[in-house]
């Protein structure tokens, strides 16, 4: 009601405020034209050539829908029909199922960002479209990280479906409310880590699935490049990938190269897995129409054939293996499927068993890796850690924060533990597909499309683990002595140290002739002495004579590195349960056989001050004894020595009766007694300063010596 | 008796010694000297006049030995130590027996921070009388400089013995014992040095001490309150009981200690230090910056200031002061252990790998454990 006393200037107001709305165009709603010749009585042929673009474009749409729903990639179809659906909204903005049509392509092809006015445009001109709508809306402000918007939209998504709809979108909106609840909660407690772009490995085009050795020094990874081997390009526009690799020197990583070898073709060649000693390799390859793994191995410089891995409900089938792992004591293989075979739907992780240990190439069945870790969503990528107990995965399921995540589960009691998201900045709304770790556990390369200024494809990244923030040490001081002038130091930690370190150590080095300082191609024994069990062997590379051995805490390892013509060395690694990674590199000298040569038995044991052998000496004893078998007219003295500690005499009779005890070891297996001497030195010959702790150990030691051959 | 004697034949040689007399003994036998001047002197009178002139010489030297130990003196009481010292010095080269002058040697050497040396003169003194107190109970201190407290309390265990009615050589042997880290024993001379006199405050004290390093909190607490009580302008003794409070967990308490010691002291930076890091274990970064900044403008060269600094700007993520801070801290004392430990994490955070690890592995040389697992883990290429 108006106020009598302004009565007038009121009403002059609103009028003037009324005249100027209803002038600008801007302030009236617009309204949904569609595509009728009643709309566009003078562009009839425009509007048929229009229409035209439009049919195309939904045809491209739906081939692109189809490599959707396969997993595979289909920007380029959205693409493509984005190109014509543009020209027609040139011809006419104000449709609001070409607004959607368009948003939804950039949504599919990686324009996320760019879509968000098309699809608010056409809610604005038609509220009740459909219900689509409002859903590429909602995953247009997700990706945007804008949750609350998205999570708005996904609700109305949800309230207008129709019929068969809801069947179909419904459990979609469900998990993308899971989604945008798990992203917002990772979000504000980021996991400490620093995640950074490989620039030296990356190009404008797709470079994914990166896999690095246990001690990164090499990576090979795969790219869609224009120079790849045959040139020629897939369904979706992208090169054909090829498997490309670099290696780190000099404090930077060298520019990738195509791997040659054979190892690449004119389709996808995908390397998957590297074994731990960079010797072995893993490829994921089109055969006969569907993927399948291949193993190759590395003799001296070359990449050797691809071997197919076992068939018929071991590990290939006639679905697609995609991805696979080795095991850190190759004695299982775990790998990605899609095969209907005991699958919740999509893909799955299983492994695979060696049959026999002899026998390298026998598989046993498949068996899945539990419902703990494999959902029914996707599961890309599968990655054993060499340390033995923890597995990384990627997985559209679990509490994924959008796309595919990465993920980490630990082995205990038999059981994985649930798996852990590995939290943002790792992890993102966009896909983290694939993950390789490094032995330290310090650094892991993931492969993610999330937008990073390029084009929107896949690069790798770098991430590195900070672990728990480390405390600083508070210092105080009090004058506790009243007489005294000087004060007392005290220290004050905040809070307890915790160290999230890996438990295993990585032993590498070269095996080398002791004279000629060749190369040596030997094989490296790793013995469980407690068991008296090899738990595997590796070769040294017949060109370099490197080998890497990784060695999980918590057993006594006998190391003994063997070759023809060649004495046996030995090495003893006693890791207690738990302890820290360390890397230990040793160059390993052989020695052919030659008299006077001596070869210190470090995986021979004693109790201490006593001369029985214990059990854990068994499989050092029994190499002896094949030496000595194999080269009949060996003779040898086995001598024993202690440190300087304690009494001369007792020493010397204590080293005297250690020897006596392997030689006697030695003939009650059928050695004649006149090819084994024994003798004790006491601390006579110190082979180290008695004056450390680390010297007396190495002084006290069983010997072997060639006398005669 | 001795001084008649000398006169009467100083008045007789002076007939006979016009010629010059050659002061330097050496070279010459007795019965030649005067035999040479005058040969109508008999043997027994030359030997005489020989031992007179003898005397002379000594009476010459020892003066001048005493006016050099009394320069010396003088020089001490105007703190020039080193002058004084030299002092001493001659003093004891022209008088080898000059059991005082060693003394007071000795307790230079201890204001110049040589307390081996002292022990050396205390020896003499100690040596020429077995019951000289001052000399047992400087060279007892001056043991305790060099670390050797067991010889400390033997000459404690003396004192004792000399001085049955007086606590303080028992007083000092419980300190002794306390440095030596057997605090059960320091507590049992503590307690007997109060039986000797109750109401000595700086007992108390010190059995609080004891009590706090064997991690006897309330003991320690009702010990220093006791102290505290007994002798209230003592503002160590209120920093104590602030520390006290602080390891039972009361940080309320211990804040309001520590700002009494403040109050009673403005240039105590123990406390400032102190207060800071209990600011600084709470959170509260702007008020232990200030209490770690006041220490610092007190005593410029206290390094754990600095490391204690250098923590909150740290945690404020003021990461250029930090390191400023650390740096100086290392500065003032290059083996300052704790500071390159936490050198080591700030550079880490700033991605400095090189220089982390190199901090980390000064840290280990200097016993840090801490330090030797970040670098297995952290820096293993």
């Amino acid at each position: 009601m108006l106020n009598r006393y302004n009565s007038n200037t009121s009403f002059k107001f609103y009028t003037l405020v009324l005249g100027i709305l209803l002038i600008f165009p801007p302030f009236l709603k617009a309204q949904n034209v569609d595509f009728k010749n009643s709309n566009f009585k003078d562009q009839k042929d425009g509007l048929k050539a229009v229409i035209e673009k439009m049919d195309k474009a939904d045809a491209l749409v739906e081939s692109g829908f189809q490599l959707l729903a396969a997993d595979e990639e289909h920007t380029f179809s959205f693409k493509q029909a984005l190109t014509l659906y543009n020209e027609a909204n040139g011809f006419n903005p104000n449709n609001a199922e070409l607004n959607f049509k368009i948003g939804s392509c950039l949504v599919h092809s990686r324009q996320e960002t760019e879509a968000i006015p098309f699809l608010e445009k056409a809610v604005q001109l038609d509220p009740e479209l459909n219900a689509e709508v409002y859903f590429y809306l909602a995953l247009a402000y997700k990706y945007n990280q804008d949750f609350e918007n998205a999570e708005k939209n996904f609700k109305i998504c949800r309230v207008k479906l129709k019929g068969n709809e809801e069947e179909i979108y419904s459990p979609k909106i469900k998990k993308e409310l899971q989604e945008c609840s798990s992203a917002q909660e990772l979000i504000a407690n980021p996991a400490r880590v620093w995640v950074e772009n490989m620039d030296a490995l990356n190009s404008p085009f797709d470079d994914y699935a990166a896999s690095v050795s246990a001690d990164e020094s090499v990576i090979m990874f795969n790219s869609r490049r224009p120079e790849n081997t045959g040139g020629s390009k897939n369904l979706n526009d992208q090169f054909y990938s090829d498997i490309y690799i670099s290696e780190y020197k000099d404090g930077e990583w060298s520019k990738p190269e195509i791997m040659a070898d054979n190892l690449n073709t004119s389709t996808d060649d995908e390397c998957v897995a590297l074994a731990a000693d960079a010797q072995r390799l893993f490829l994921a390859r089109d055969n006969g129409g569907n993927k399948d793994i291949f193993l190759s191995e590395l003799k001296g410089s070359m990449w050797g054939p691809l071997k197919e891995l076992a068939r018929n409900s071991s590990i290939n089938t006639e679905y697609n293996e995609s991805y696979a792992s080795f095991s850190h004591d190759d004695i299982k293989i775990y790998f990605v499927t899609d095969s209907p075979y005991a699958n919740k739907g999509g893909t799955d992780m299983f492994f695979s068993g060696r049959i026999n240990t002899r026998f390298k190439e026998e598989w046993g069945k498949a068996f899945t890796v539990g419902s703990e870790l494999n959902t029914p969503y996707n599961e890309a990528c599968i990655f054993l850690h060499p340390d033995g107990k923890t597995i990384y995965f990627t997985s559209k399921g679990h509490n994924s924060m959008g796309g595919y995540d990465v993920f980490k589960s630990v082995r205990e009691a038999g059981r994985w533990s649930t798996p852990v998201n590995l939290g943002y900045p790792v992890n993102t709304v966009y896909d983290e597909k694939y993950i390789s770790v490094s032995a330290s556990g310090k650094h892991a390369y993931i492969t993610s499309n999330r937008k990073n200024g390029g084009e929107g494809g896949y690069d790798i990244y770098r991430v590195t683990f900070l672990g728990p923030e480390k405390p600083m040490l508070i210092d105080n001081e009090d004058q506790l002595l009243a007489s005294r002038a000087t004060t007392i130091h005290e220290s004050t930690l905040e809070a307890p140290v915790q160290i999230d370190a890996k438990n295993l150590t990585v032993l590498k080095g070269r095996i080398l002739d002791e004279f000629t300082k060749d190369p040596v191609s030997a094989d490296i024994e790793i013995v469980d002495n407690e068991k008296n069990e090899v738990i595997m062997t590796v070769h040294s590379n017949s060109e370099t004579g490197k080998f890497l051995v990784s060695l999980p805490s918590g057993i006594n390892y006998g190391i003994a590195v063997i070759a023809e013509d060649y004495l046996f060395y030995s090495e003893n690694f006693d890791l207690p349960e738990m302890s820290d990674y360390q890397l230990v590199k040793k160059d390993i000298y052989l020695q052919n056989v030659c008299i006077g040569c001596k070869i210190v038995l470090r995986n021979v044991f004693f109790d201490v001050g006593k001369f029985t052998l214990r059990s854990e000496s068994t499989p050092e004893l029994e190499r002896l004894y094949k030496l000595l078998n194999d080269l009949p007219r060996l003779k040898v003295e086995i001598s024993g020595h202690t440190d300087n500690t304690g009494s001369e005499s007792i020493n010397q009779k204590l080293s005297e009766n250690r020897a006596k005890a392997v030689v006697d070891y030695l003939v009650r297996k059928g050695i004649a007694q006149n090819r084994v001497m024994f003798k004790g030195y006491g601390s006579s010959e110190p082979v180290a300063d008695n004056k450390t702790a680390q010297g007396r150990q190495l002084n006290r030691r069983t010997e072997f010596k060639i006398i005669e051959n | 008796m001795k001084k008649g004697i000398l006169f009467i034949f100083s008045i007789q040689l002076f007939f006979f010694s016009y010629a010059q007399m050659d002061t330097t003994i050496s070279g010459m036998t007795q019965a030649d000297s005067l035999h040479s001047i005058d040969s109508t002197l008999t043997l027994d009178e030359v030997m005489f006049s020989d031992s007179i002139a003898r005397l002379n010489e000594e009476n010459k030297i020892l003066k001048a030995s005493q006016e050099a130990y009394n320069e010396g003196i003088d020089d001490f009481g105007k703190l020039n130590f080193k002058n004084a010292r030299e002092h001493f010095d001659q003093a004891i080269e022209l008088k080898p027996d000059f059991t005082e002058a060693y003394f007071n040697r000795g307790i230079v050497a201890l204001k110049l921070d040589d307390p081996e040396s002292a022990i050396q003169d205390f020896d003499k003194v100690i040596d020429a009388d077995p019951n000289h107190t001052d000399g047992l109970f400087n060279r007892a201190e001056a043991f305790i400089l060099t670390g050797n407290y067991d010889a400390a309390i033997a000459d404690y265990n003396r004192l004792t013995e000399l001085q049955l009615q007086s606590n303080k050589p028992v007083y000092l042997m419980g300190e002794a014992y306390f440095l030596k880290g057997d605090y059960n024993k320091a507590i049992g001379f503590f307690n007997k040095s109060l039986e000797i006199e109750q109401g000595y405050a700086n007992a108390y004290n010190d059995i609080a001490s004891s009590y706090r390093k064997l991690e006897n909190y309330e003991t320690a607490l009702t010990a220093q309150q006791k102290g505290i009580s007994i002798d209230p302008n003592r503002e160590f003794m209120v920093n104590n009981l602030g520390s006290i409070y602080k390891k039972m967990g009361e940080t309320d308490k211990a804040l309001q200690a520590y700002s009494k010691a403040i109050q009673m002291n403005p240039e105590y930076f123990l406390a400032y230090n102190n207060r800071g890091s209990i600011y600084l274990e709470q959170e509260n970064y702007p008020n232990a910056i200030k209490d770690f900044s006041k220490a610092i403008e007190i005593n410029p060269s206290y390094p754990i200031a600095y490391n204690n600094r250098a923590i909150a700007y740290y945690k404020m993520k003021e990461y250029e002061k930090a390191l400023a801070d650390f740096n100086k801290a290392i500065l003032l004392d290059p083996n300052y252990a704790t500071a390159y430990l936490n050198r080591g994490i700030l550079k880490e955070s700033q991605r400095d790998r090189e220089g982390c690890c190199s901090d980390w592995q000064t840290a280990t040389e200097l016993g840090v454990e801490t330090a030797k697992k970040f670098l297995d883990v952290e820096c293993a290429q």
